[in-house]
C-alpha cells in the first residue's frame, strides 16, 4: 500500500508535468525537428538505467516493502525542507503583500 | 442452637463408616484411583491403565498392560478398551472406540498379526471428519498381559487429537448387578489419558500457526490493496493516472522520480545486452570474404529469478531473506531516519532558511563565503580588542558560527 500511494503521488506529478509541458514539446518538435533524436536517445538512456537499477535490486535480496520504505525516506529528506521552503516564501509573499 | 448442630455433625461422622458399609452391601461403589488401579462397580472387577509413552516422530502411543495386582481367580475375562477423542472441522469432539475382548475363559482372541482398525466421526456429522486410529498388537500378547501401539492418524484439515483412553478391564458379571456396559461412556470410570505432551505440542504449534497467520496477514495488508473498502478506493484512485509520459522533455524533467521508481519495481524479465562481433571463422558465399557480422544476445537473470524467489529455494531461504533485508535495510532505513530528523530540525528554525538543491549560482556561494569570512575576521577583531585569549577567542567562534 506504502508503494501503491507512493507511486501513485509520482504518477501524479509525471502527469501535472507532462500537461505543463506537453505545448513547449509539440513546439520544439514543430520548429526544431532535428532536437527530437536528441532527446529521443536521453530517454532510452534513463529508461536503460532505470531497467538497470530494477536489476541491481533484485540482487541485494531487499523486498519491495524495504524499498518502499526506503524510498519514502528519500522523498521525505527531500520534501520536508522544500515544504518548510515553500510555506516561509508564502509567509515572505504573505508579509509582503500585508503592507 | 450451635450446640444442635455440633451435635448433628458428631453424629454424622461418627455414623460414615457404617453409611459406608451399608454402601457396600448394596454391591454400588463409587470410582476411585488408588494410582493405577480404578476399582470399579457393575460388572468390572476392576480396571488398570498404564502410563502411555508417544513417540513424536510417528505419533505412536506404545502401551502395556498386565494383571499384577489383580487375582486371575476374580475374573472371568479381559477387555481392553480404547476410546480416541479428536476435535474435527467444526470444532466439536468426537470419540472412536475399540473393545479388544478376550473370551471367557481368559484366552485371548487378537493375535500378532490382527489389526484393529476403528474411525471416529465428528459428532456433527456435516462434514465428515474423521479420525483413523489402528492398533497394532506387539510382543507377548495372551489375556493377562497385553502391548501395542496405537497409531492415529487426524492429520486431517483441522482436526486435531485431544486425548486417549486406554483401559484394561478384568471383568466379572458376577461381580455386581448390572452388567457389564452400565458405565461405559461418559462415566467417571472412565480416565483421561489426556496426552500433555501432544497437547503441549499442539499448543506450540497452533501458537505457531498463529504467529505465521499474523504474519501473512501483515504481509497481505502491506502487499494488497484490497484489504478495506478504503485501501480499494484509494488504489484505484491511483491507478488513474498515466504511468507514461507523452513527451521526451517531461521524461528528462521527470527523471528522478523515474529513477526512485524503478527502484521498487520488480524485476520480472531478464536484462538482455546485445553484442555484435566479428567471427573471423565463418566463411560467407558472397566474394569469398573471410568476415561475417554476428549476434549474440547475453540474458542476464534477475536476481529473484535466479535466487532469492526461485521455487526451488524460496521455502529455504525466506527466513534468511527476512533477516537480510533487516541486516541491509535497517542501517539504511536508520541513517535515512537521521536525515529527515535531521531535516525536520532545520525546517523547525525559523533562520534557517537551507534547501537541499543544486546551486548553480555560484556567485552567491562566493558571496556567502565572503560573508563568513568577513563575519570570523569581525569576531577576531572583537575577541582581540577584548582581550581574550586564543583559547576563548576559538571557543567564541565556535558559539558564534556553531551550525
Amino acid at each position: 500500500m506504502i508503494n501503491k500511494i507512493l507511486m501513485g503521488i509520482f504518477n501524479l506529478i509525471i502527469g501535472l508535468v507532462n500537461i505543463l509541458l506537453w505545448p513547449l514539446e509539440q513546439g520544439l518538435n514543430a520548429l526544431i525537428p532535428n532536437l527530437l533524436p536528441g532527446l529521443d536517445r536521453v530517454s532510452q538512456f534513463i529508461n536503460t538505467i532505470s531497467k538497470y537499477i530494477t536489476w541491481f535490486i533484485s540482487y541485494t535480496g531487499l523486498t519491495t516493502e524495504t524499498m518502499s520504505i526506503i524510498v519514502s525516506l528519500l522523498t521525505a529528506c527531500v520534501m520536508i525542507p522544500l515544504t518548510a521552503h515553500a510555506i516561509k516564501i508564502g509567509l515572505k509573499w504573505y508579509n509582503a503583500l500585508k503592507v | 442452637m450451635k450446640k444442635l448442630m455440633l451435635f448433628s455433625f458428631s453424629l454424622l461422622l461418627f455414623l460414615s463408616p457404617l453409611l459406608v458399609y451399608a454402601d457396600s452391601n448394596n454391591s454400588w461403589y463409587a470410582p476411585y484411583d488408588d494410582g493405577h488401579n480404578l476399582v470399579s462397580q457393575y460388572g468390572y472387577y476392576g480396571s488398570k491403565y498404564t502410563d502411555v509413552t508417544i513417540n513424536s516422530s510417528t505419533n505412536d502411543i506404545s502401551f502395556h498392560f498386565d494383571n499384577v495386582g489383580f487375582n486371575s481367580t476374580d475374573y472371568d475375562y479381559i477387555e481392553l478398551q480404547i476410546l480416541v477423542s479428536f476435535t474435527g472441522y467444526n470444532g466439536n469432539e468426537s470419540v472412536a472406540d475399540e473393545n479388544i475382548i478376550t473370551n471367557q475363559y481368559g484366552d485371548y482372541i487378537v493375535n500378532n498379526d490382527t489389526i484393529l482398525s476403528f474411525t471416529a466421526t465428528e459428532m456433527a456429522g456435516v462434514w465428515e471428519s474423521t479420525a483413523l486410529c489402528t492398533f497394532h498388537p506387539s510382543g507377548i500378547v495372551s489375556a493377562h498381559n497385553y502391548s501395542g501401539i496405537l497409531r492415529c492418524n487426524v492429520n486431517q484439515g483441522s482436526d486435531k487429537l485431544t486425548s486417549i483412553n486406554l483401559k484394561y478391564n478384568f471383568i466379572n458379571p458376577n461381580f455386581g448387578s448390572s452388567g457389564k456396559y452400565s458405565i461405559f461412556f461418559g462415566s467417571t470410570g472412565w480416565l483421561n489419558y489426556i496426552r500433555k505432551n501432544q497437547l503441549g505440542t499442539d499448543t506450540i504449534v497452533q501458537g505457531q500457526q498463529a504467529t505465521t497467520n499474523a504474519i501473512n496477514d501483515m504481509n497481505n495488508n502491506i502487499n494488497n490493496d484490497n484489504v478495506s473498502e478504503s485501501s480499494s478506493t484509494a488504489s484505484n484512485f491511483f491507478d488513474g493516472f498515466r504511468t507514461e509520459s507523452n513527451g521526451h522533455l517531461t521524461q528528462i524533467i521527470t527523471a528522478p522520480l523515474t529513477l526512485l521508481s524503478s527502484m521498487t519495481a520488480t524485476c520480472s524479465s531478464p536484462i538482455e545486452i546485445n553484442l555484435g562481433f566479428k567471427n573471423l571463422n565463418a566463411k560467407t558465399q558472397q566474394d569469398g570474404a573471410s568476415t561475417q557480422i554476428g549476434n549474440k544476445t547475453i540474458s542476464l537473470p534477475c536476481g529473484t529469478s535466479l535466487f532469492w524467489e526461485n521455487s526451488e529455494l524460496v521455502e529455504d531461504i525466506s527466513s534468511f531473506r527476512t533477516f537480510w533485508n533487516i541486516l541491509i535495510g535497517g542501517p539504511i532505513i536508520y541513517g535515512l531516519l537521521l536525515l529527515v530528523m535531521n531535516a525536520f530540525n532545520n525546517a523547525l528554525d525559523p533562520l534557517n532558511d537551507e534547501l537541499i538543491t543544486l546551486n548553480f549560482n555560484r556567485d552567491d556561494e562566493r558571496m556567502g563565503r565572503d560573508m563568513k569570512a568577513m563575519e570570523i575576521h569581525e569576531a577576531a577583531k572583537i575577541s582581540h580588542e577584548n582581550g581574550l585569549h586564543a583559547k576563548d577567542y576559538r571557543s567564541y567562534i565556535r558559539r558564534r558560527f556553531r551550525p
